[in-house]
């Protein structure tokens, strides 16, 4: 099923209109987004694509609540982000968001387990959070390795944990950047089958961030991204 | 114990892991908070030991007072000091109180059996030692004219003994050979008349003279030194100021008073020890936060709100100054334990200001540590999550 450029659905989880981020770098000012639209509807799978420098990143970063456009709207389930204050976003990325980044981003010192629960640490409910981050490192396949330090762990393993983390707060949005980046392609297509199981089981919109096309194929839409502006293509 | 604190308190968790695992760092930065705690707990413990050892010198001069008379310009040589009239005149205003008046002549000479001059020798002339004294060897005559008794410090540091020979030369006055009949026990600085350093000839060699100060004791179970202090002055300070009459408790006090301060003063220097711990901490947590970069955005980026960031932050940093403390205090109370078994006798004589030093001392080290803290942890914590991002 083909979309039109710039396909917003209707019963989207996030949804931009007319988007413009600009940065000032010096004295120059720097357009990343130059006025796009998008949105991403729950259990659906999009792969942004685009060179480095078309301002993927940018548009990752307002789809994380990690930042707000310079003009245009990012709303979230109909509310304005940029209207969020700032610990309104925190708690708004914490109950709506998962993130998985391409270098891992686990920490060191904590348990592949105590690195799921980390985002629910702070909520004292650590025989909840304890169940939910066994079920969830049990069901990426790293059941037997729930206290195993990080170095201890494969790549492919690493980011397992990752999207096991990305998914302790039951998110309606998991943003993946580079996802398999740091995997070699078998490990790379076990994660991007790992998210399409994940995406079905706990109904979770999914989207990747990548350069590669491969993992573009694996998505059901794909979003391309060139010099801050769209071309969508299914 | 510390899992079930750890799930009451997760970012225990998370401070104590980060903390192990800059090893070396971590390490580093207690050793800086335990330096400063030590340094303050011990020079207080020890300070308080000297103090107590020095004033241990005042035990037995509860009852004594000196008196010194003023003299005023222009007073002929005649009227300076006190004459017989004064001395009668204090005795009957000190009721049961002794009244013992001293000659100290200045410019005497002491010279040994052996011709060497005992250079810190000073010449006390008095009536009666035995008012005062007991003899440590020797005898002090019960009618002493003719011979000179000697204090413990001089006797030692000049080998004067008992039946030996000296000379004393009063600028004057006189100078003439006496035999020494007896080396006085050590009696310790507090000493009115500083008989460790005396030797002391009686009154009769000096003839009619003018006296240059009053010592005053009470009997030790009845008396008030301060009553009849007052008694003396009252009773002479008439027509003008004649006499001051200062009790030895009065200089202990100032004395207490001064060992105080400069226990404070040494205490503070060692409180610039922490300041270093502080710039140690401050500069391990900077490194630390920039390290973990990443994984701090990744934490703000879940969920973490800012002042979780600056929580866990600033909970590594004062546990550095818990541990510190924990170790510094022990460390600082052995100090202590060696230093009053030296210097007090009693390796467990701890005073409550000593004590109390340990306590500012630890309280001081977790306060360093945990506002050494606070900056790198709000500069980490109000980076944007995004800058982490990319990092």
């Amino acid at each position: 099923m083909a979309h039109p450029v710039g396909y917003v659905p209707e019963d989207a989880v996030i949804e931009g209109h007319d988007v413009v981020k600009e940065y000032r770098t010096g004295d120059q000012v720097v357009r990343a987004l130059k006025g796009i639209d998008f949105g991403i509807a729950s259990g659906e799978s999009v792969a942004v694509v685009g060179p480095s420098g078309s301002g993927k990143s940018t548009l990752l970063n307002l789809l994380g609540l990690l930042d707000v456009p310079t003009s245009g709207s990012v709303t979230l389930y109909g509310e304005e982000t940029a209207e969020f204050s700032e610990a309104e976003r925190t708690q708004k990325r914490k109950e709506v968001i998962g993130f998985v980044f391409q270098s891992f981003f686990l920490i060191p010192t904590l348990t592949a387990r105590e690195n799921v629960e980390m985002p629910r640490l702070l909520d004292r409910t650590p025989k909840r959070t304890r169940e939910r981050a066994t079920e969830l490192l049990e069901r990426v396949g790293l059941g037997d390795r729930l206290d195993h330090y990080p170095d201890e762990l494969s790549g492919g393993q690493k980011q397992r944990v990752a999207v096991a983390r990305s998914l302790i707060n039951d998110p309606a949005l998991v943003l993946a950047d580079e996802p398999t980046g740091n995997l070699d392609r078998k490990t790379g297509d076990q994660i991007l089958d790992l998210f399409d199981e994940l995406r079905e089981m706990e109904d979770v919109a999914v989207v990747t961030v990548t350069h590669d096309d491969y993992v573009a194929d694996a998505a059901d839409r794909v979003v391309r991204l060139i010099d801050g502006t769209l071309r969508e293509e299914s | 114990m510390f899992d079930r604190l750890a799930a009451r308190f997760p970012v225990l968790l998370l401070a104590r892991r980060n903390l192990a695992r800059s090893r070396d760092l971590t390490i580093l930065a207690v050793l800086a908070v335990v330096i400063g705690v030590v340094a303050i707990g011990g020079i207080g413990l020890g300070g308080e030991a000297f103090k107590q050892d020095q004033l241990s010198a005042f035990e037995g001069f509860g009852g004594t007072a000196t008196a010194d008379p003023i003299d005023y310009e222009g007073e002929p040589a005649s009227e300076r000091g006190f004459g017989d009239g004064d001395i009668d005149r204090m005795r009957q205003a000190a009721g049961s109180a002794t009244v013992l008046p001293v000659v100290s002549p200045g410019g005497s000479t002491v010279q040994t059996a052996s011709g060497d001059i005992a250079v810190t020798a000073q010449v006390n002339g008095i009536e009666d030692p035995r008012a005062f004294y007991d003899a440590q060897t020797g005898e002090i005559p019960a009618n002493w004219r003719r011979s000179v008794v000697v204090g413990a410090r001089i006797a030692d540091t000049n080998d004067i003994a008992v039946g030996d020979r000296i000379t004393v030369s009063v600028p004057g006055a006189f100078t003439r050979a006496f035999t020494v009949d007896a080396i006085l026990e050590a009696q310790g600085f507090a000493d009115p008349l500083s008989a460790d350093q005396t030797v002391f000839v009686p009154l009769a060699q000096f003839g009619e003279p003018r006296y240059d100060s009053a010592v005053v004791r009470v009997p030790t179970t009845a008396g008030d030194i301060d009553a009849v202090a007052e008694n003396i002055e009252a009773a002479l300070n008439v027509r003008r100021q004649e006499v001051s009459v200062s009790p030895v408790q009065n200089q202990r006090a100032q004395f207490e008073q001064l060992f105080g301060t400069i226990n404070q003063f040494l205490a503070g220097v060692g409180a610039l020890s922490l300041l270093v711990a502080a710039v140690t901490i401050a500069n391990t947590q900077l490194m630390s936060a920039l390290e973990r970069e990443g994984e701090l955005g990744v934490m703000r980026a879940v969920g973490y709100p800012k002042l979780a960031v600056v929580r866990l932050l600033v909970a590594e940093s004062a546990a550095l100054g818990v541990v510190g403390a924990a170790v510094g205090i022990p460390l600082a109370l052995a100090i202590g334990l060696v230093v009053n078994a030296l210097l007090v006798g009693d390796p467990l004589a701890f005073t409550a200001t000593g004590l109390t030093y340990v306590a500012v001392g630890a309280v001081f080290g977790i306060l360093t540590a945990l506002v050494a803290g606070i900056y790198p942890a709000w500069r980490t914590a109000n980076k944007r999550p995004v800058e982490a991002f990319q990092a």
